[in-house]
């Protein structure tokens, strides 16, 4: 697990670091650096900065890349206090990585300066999650509403990925419905059976009741069809392509999916996760994102929405998460700063679901309209 | 602080939702002062949903009830979930606090409170239901109960601020401003008389910001005690290292480290820059009231850095 992030002169800091924990919320004000550290969770993965020979920060994904972040003077912090872009990991408690890049303005490339690694494995090839298989990563625009999808088969099959748009999420689904679900917690109580497919489907359920998932893989045509059924009485409804039913539910698939097919160790970042769906939805689904981390995955998630908030305050008191595994990182405006700069304050969710302290703006909006409402 | 005992029966269901509508009123005029957080002491919760408001009518009922507004159930639900509740140990770090009992004497009954009690040794608002005539003074007499400092008890009759709606709110908006008043100008003078102040100790630039997130507290005063009484200390410390044990033994300050394993988990949000350094990990704290700070002894130079004064910093909940 990552537990240390630091960062310098990057985007929107000269300098700031936060331990993580088991699930870590990003939220705040939009342009305060909510993004900041998960972009450099990401080009680190991109630019394979556990490897050697380095091959300089990447700050262009290009095609299969994760992230396109632009050029230098993009990357680099308006507060820089010199020429370097630093980075520093713990993984554990332990320092992993420690490295420098140079700043060049018009490059996407910046060379590495100096780079320490402490590998702490078992086996020579052992990297934590960060750098190997046990990555997966939504980003807020995901897989649209089709009706049909391209397979790609052998990233599905060899890898199980799941692309960064959950683009291969539908064919993830009907090579592994079968399969059973790793992990104890995330799986739904209602299932009827202990796998993939019918947790998916239980935890779509909460969405709408009675939701049924069908994916299928045409090995001739190489496509995978999405569709959906409903319960109507003791029958079901006729299969509906997903472009005929609500949105939610193939924009939440990804992150369902992500969710009951991650194993321990995994690492889970979603950004947006709630999407398009309705209030009760977006709560259930902080239900299912602390339980998953309960169960060993650690979940960075980026969200603005209090329901979800809300989802974790309640999966806090009900122990389905134990509180020091949650982390809230609010990114807000400093107050009377002539800088366009930011701060992170981290209010607490305590082991009853009360908030330590809310900083001004911090899920607040609510009151402040109904306040307008009733006075 | 929220008034327990003003969780009382009344003599209709329309007065008790007029007394809820009331009380939800006075904490949204109360946010337009910056007075945004409502506290429940611990002790206060069984009152709040367990007590009969009117024959069978409870607040979980009344939260129920279709006759009831929607809006103002909601902002009600989230004034009473939302903050923290006052619990003992945050309140042993205000001195006289654990050394002291609130009792209230209402029609010849005498019952020990809570809310009262902090609201007044914190001096602050204390707010009510209006269930009696009692609820609907600016202030609450009520007798505190209390061990002096050479262990002597005492009993003394004081005052509590209390409203019960908005415009008792109002009543108080003099005080708050002038309190508010010096609350700044102790955080500016802090900050801007500090080498005059506090000669040997250096505050850390991060110390300026966080004062201005302090806002209005009167724990303030009583860091700005101890930061006193720290600085006279460190007059003294020029050789060995750094001893907090030693500081404890010859002053009135509790200083203490931070646990291994909040260091561990959380040592990032304790790090602060040492000027002309790097940034240290400032784990050694003297907690006052809500307020605590942070500070890191130099044994080489026999300097002491104040690195974070503010409200307390997240710590691993198995400590």
């Amino acid at each position: 697990m990552i537990t240390r992030v630091a960062i310098k002169n990057f985007k929107a800091f000269r300098e700031a670091e936060i331990n993580l924990t088991s699930l870590n919320l990003f939220t705040g004000m939009n342009g305060m650096g909510k993004s900041t550290f998960i972009q450099s969770l990401l080009l680190l993965r991109q630019s394979d900065a556990h490897s050697e020979p380095s091959k300089g920060l990447i700050l262009k994904g290009g095609e299969k890349g994760i992230i396109d972040i632009g050029k230098g003077k993009d990357a680099y912090s308006i507060h820089a206090d010199s020429d370097f872009i630093n980075f520093e990991i713990d993984v554990n408690y332990e320092p992993y990585i420690d490295v420098s890049y140079k700043y060049i303005a018009e490059s996407d490339v910046l060379p590495t300066v100096t780079s320490r690694f402490k590998y702490l494995k078992v086996s020579d090839d052992y990297h934590p999650a960060l750098f190997n298989k046990k990555f997966k990563y939504l980003k807020a625009e995901r897989l649209s509403p089709e009706h049909i999808y391209r397979a790609n088969f052998s990233e599905v099959k060899q890898n199980g990925f799941l692309g960064y748009r959950g683009e291969n999420v539908p064919l993830y689904i009907a090579l592994n419905k079968l399969e059973p679900i790793n992990l104890d917690k995330v799986k739904h109580p209602t299932a009827q059976k202990d796998n993939l497919i019918s947790n998916i489907d239980a935890w779509l359920s909460e969405i709408t009741p009675g939701t049924h998932i069908i994916s299928t893989y045409y090995n001739e045509l190489d496509i995978v069809r999405l569709g959906y059924q409903f319960d109507n009485g003791t029958d079901v409804t006729p299969e509906f392509s997903p472009i005929n039913v609500g949105f939610g539910f193939t924009y939440t698939l990804p992150v369902i999916t992500a969710i009951l097919s991650a194993e321990k160790d995994d690492l889970l970042i979603v950004e947006n996760p709630e999407a398009h769906l309705h209030p009760h939805g977006q709560a259930k689904l902080g239900e299912l994102l602390a339980k998953v981390a309960s169960d060993g995955v650690q979940v960075i998630i980026e969200s603005h929405s209090d329901h979800l908030f809300n989802g974790l305050r309640v999966a806090v008191k009900n122990k389905m998460i134990n509180q020091d595994d949650v982390s809230v990182f609010y990114f807000e405006r400093e107050d009377n700063s002539n800088e366009h700069s930011s701060i992170i304050a981290q209010p607490v969710i305590e082991s009853d679901g009360r908030i330590s302290h809310k900083p001004r703006g911090f899920f607040d909006e609510y009151a402040n309209q109904l306040d307008k409402i009733i006075i | 602080m929220f008034n327990e005992l003003s969780v009382q029966e009344l003599d209709s269901k329309e007065a008790v939702i007029k007394t809820l509508e009331n009380f939800v009123r006075g904490i949204i005029r109360a946010k337009e002062y910056n007075v945004t957080e409502l506290r429940l002491h611990e002790r206060s919760l069984d009152n709040l949903y367990r007590i009969n408001l009117y024959d069978n009518y409870r607040i979980d009922y009344w939260l129920k009830d279709s006759g009831v507004s929607d809006d103002i159930k909601d902002r009600f639900r989230e004034i009473v979930t939302s903050n923290p509740l006052i619990k003992e140990d945050e309140m042993e770090s205000v001195g006289l606090y654990n050394r002291s009992e609130f009792f209230k004497d209402l029609n010849g009954v005498i019952t020990k409170v809570y809310g009262l009690g902090a609201a007044y040794i914190c001096d602050t608002l204390s707010v009510s239901l209006y269930t009696h005539r009692e609820w609907e003074k600016t202030e609450i007499q009520i007798s505190h109960y209390y061990l002096d400092s050479e262990g002597e008890a005492s009993t003394e009759e004081v005052l509590t601020k209390n409203f019960f709606n908005s415009d008792t709110f109002d009543y108080h908006i003099g005080w708050l401003n002038s309190i508010q008043q010096n609350s700044l100008s102790a955080s500016y003078e802090l900050w801007n008389r500090r080498v005059e102040f506090f000669p040997n100790l250096i505050f850390c630039q991060e110390i300026e910001r966080q004062l201005e997130k302090i806002g209005v507290s009167k724990m303030l005063f009583q860091i700005i005690e101890r930061l006193r009484t720290l600085d006279n200390y460190a007059r003294n410390w020029v050789e060995g290292d750094f001893n907090y044990e030693d500081v404890n033994n010859r002053t009135n300050l509790r200083v203490s480290p931070e646990s291994h394993i909040t260091l561990q988990k959380f040592g990032s949000s304790r790090k602060f820059s040492v000027p002309n350094r790097s940034k240290e990990i400032f784990s050694l704290h003297i907690k006052t009231g809500e307020l605590r700070f942070h500070f890191y002894p130099d044994n080489y130079e026999h300097k002491i850095y104040i690195g974070y004064i503010g409200t307390h910093l997240r710590i691993a909940s198995e400590d």
